[in-house]
């Protein structure tokens, strides 16, 4: 008989779940409240290079979303946290509004490399500068791997490819934080205290859809060819949690999720 | 001293890589390496024939042979094997038209190429001409296509300056072809058929033939592959895990040009 593991934590997908752009889910504020009302811990997920904390805290509070700084984790903060844990001093290729999520963090005479979409830092000095570093033995954190994203003239670069040129001439990998990397989840979840078998993830499906398609589109999610180990696991293991406890979680939270889709 | 003997019997040619052999690019040109100048004259001196293989892409051949010759060394155009040349055959042979990621250095080498309408991407060592902005042009380009081709100028990692390690054009030709999903094709070393159109011009077989350079994959892995010999220096963009290398065992280690022409003139034998 399979042992059962009381849910004690939820991951929300943000955009798609909560709000769409700048309008939120119908009845998603109302089934955030009543989730608040059971004993899980609640944390939001999403991915983004260039959204601080604030930004992200601002735009859901205006949506009447009751949300603390806290409770929000981003592939921003994965690579904070990363960074944290590995005490070492990055040379930031990050948009300059993401700046704020690294406040605190030293970053006189590099150690490390944090790399997200920063066209504006993708340039031959810098990124040689960046090169010099990680030839020397310094660690290269990836916020993601996108190939390319839309703006108004057409296709841009994304990080991906300065990412890949990096690995290339250094012939080592950079570790990639964002989602659905297993890395960000697992870190998702260590503020929380909870294991990845006691808590389930919430999404509207995209960042699964986007996997299963190999697609390189950015905003939300990354471009992998297979479920990363967590996620499957999290669903086999959490699906039957979620089947037992969905009429619990509905009852409670009265949550439907967006598109109706768990994984 | 047997083993050298051994190792470079029945050598009548040397190839000889340029940057990070002869001189070290960087401020006002360059630098010589210590020692390569004389050994360079040695080596025209001796029965042995010898050219030089490059990949330099940055300069035409004509200004990197200007620029060795300033700095003393005995050296032609005709002598030098180089991948603009070789590309532009390709391209002329094909019927491509080629929008250039270049630095404009090299850009006389295209002079006789049709860049209107360009069908295909050639890129090559652009150094700070691999903007941002120039590194999307040739993406959005290579998206549009519905065959899309790039051809890169080799596709070394890192080469050596003055100043220190620069990214090279093997970089920014994985970051094109991890954005377009394709494959990229490379004129130049390691490509088997750059060295062969070297041995060549000097009427060598590769068993007949050693090549000097400082890059253990490029220089020395590809000119093993083609059948050459190949000596490593310890000079250039060398660096001591090089001589652990997983893949590649050069024929030999050497310090420099200067001690490899040394032992070649000891020991390799008409």
């Amino acid at each position: 008989m399979a042992a059962r593991r009381a849910l004690k934590a939820v991951l929300v997908d943000l955009n798609g779940t909560l709000h769409i752009e700048d309008a939120a889910v119908p009845g998603a504020q109302e089934a955030l409240k009543r989730l608040r009302g059971t004993s899980v811990m609640v944390r939001f997920v999403t991915n983004t290079t260039k959204e601080s904390k604030q930004d992200l805290l601002e735009r859901l509070r205006k949506l009447e979303f009751e949300i603390s700084e806290d409770e929000i984790f981003t592939s921003l903060t994965a690579a904070r946290s990363l960074v944290e844990q590995k005490q070492v001093r990055p040379m930031l290729l990050v948009d300059d509004r993401a700046l704020p999520d690294f406040k605190g963090i030293q970053t006189n005479d590099p150690n490390a490399v944090v790399i997200g979409l920063a066209p504006e830092h993708f340039h031959y000095q810098v990124l040689n500068q960046a090169f010099r570093l990680l030839l020397d033995g310094a660690p290269l954190i990836a916020i993601h791997k996108a190939r390319y994203y839309k703006r108004k003239d057409g296709l841009a670069l994304g990080p991906g490819p300065f990412v890949t040129a990096l690995e290339y001439a250094t012939d080592t990998p950079a570790t990639v934080v964002g989602k659905p990397e297993t890395t960000f989840f697992l870190e998702a979840l260590r503020s929380t205290g909870c294991s990845p078998e006691e808590a389930v993830m919430i999404g509207d499906g995209n960042t699964e859809r986007q996997t299963r398609r190999k697609s390189a589109l950015l905003p939300t999610s990354l471009a992998r060819a297979s479920r990363r180990p967590w996620i499957t696991s999290c669903s086999t293991c959490c699906e039957p949690l979620w089947q037992r406890n969905r009429e619990q979680l509905e009852t409670r939270s009265g949550w439907v999720p967006h598109r109706g889709k768990i994984f | 001293m047997a083993a050298w003997a051994k190792r470079l019997a029945g050598v009548r040619g040397v190839l000889l890589d340029i940057s990070g052999v002869l001189y070290d690019s960087g401020e006002g040109g360059g630098t010589p390496i210590d020692g390569s100048v004389e050994a360079v004259a040695r080596l025209k001196r001796s029965q042995l024939k010898v050219r030089f293989c490059t990949n330099e892409s940055q300069k035409s051949r004509g200004e990197l042979v200007r620029l060795l010759r300033r700095l003393g060394f005995d050296i032609s155009e005709d002598e030098v094997t180089a991948p603009a040349p070789a590309a532009c055959q390709i391209l002329k042979e094909r019927g491509l038209r080629p929008h250039l990621l270049i630095h404009d250095g090299v850009r006389p080498e295209f002079d006789q190429i049709d860049t209107s309408n360009p069908n295909c991407v050639v890129m090559a060592d652009a150094g700070d001409d691999f903007s941002y902005r120039n590194m999307n042009q040739a993406f959005q380009l290579l998206m549009e296509l519905e065959r899309p081709v790039l051809i890169s100028l080799g596709k070394g990692r890192y080469y050596k300056e003055t100043s220190g390690l620069m990214l090279d054009v093997g970089a920014y030709m994985k970051a094109l072809e991890y954005a377009c999903g394709i494959e990229a094709e490379v004129v130049g070393k390691p490509s088997p058929e750059f060295f062969r159109s070297a041995l060549q011009a000097m009427g060598l077989e590769a068993h007949q033939a050693v090549m000097i350079g400082d890059d253990i994959v490029g220089d020395v892995g590809g000119a093993q592959q083609c059948g050459m010999r190949a000596l490593q220096v310890r000079t250039g963009k060398f660096r001591p895990s090089d001589e652990h290398h997983p893949e590649v065992q050069a024929d030999g280690y050497v310090d420099n040009l200067a001690e490899a022409v040394d032992l070649l003139l000891q020991h390799a034998h008409e």
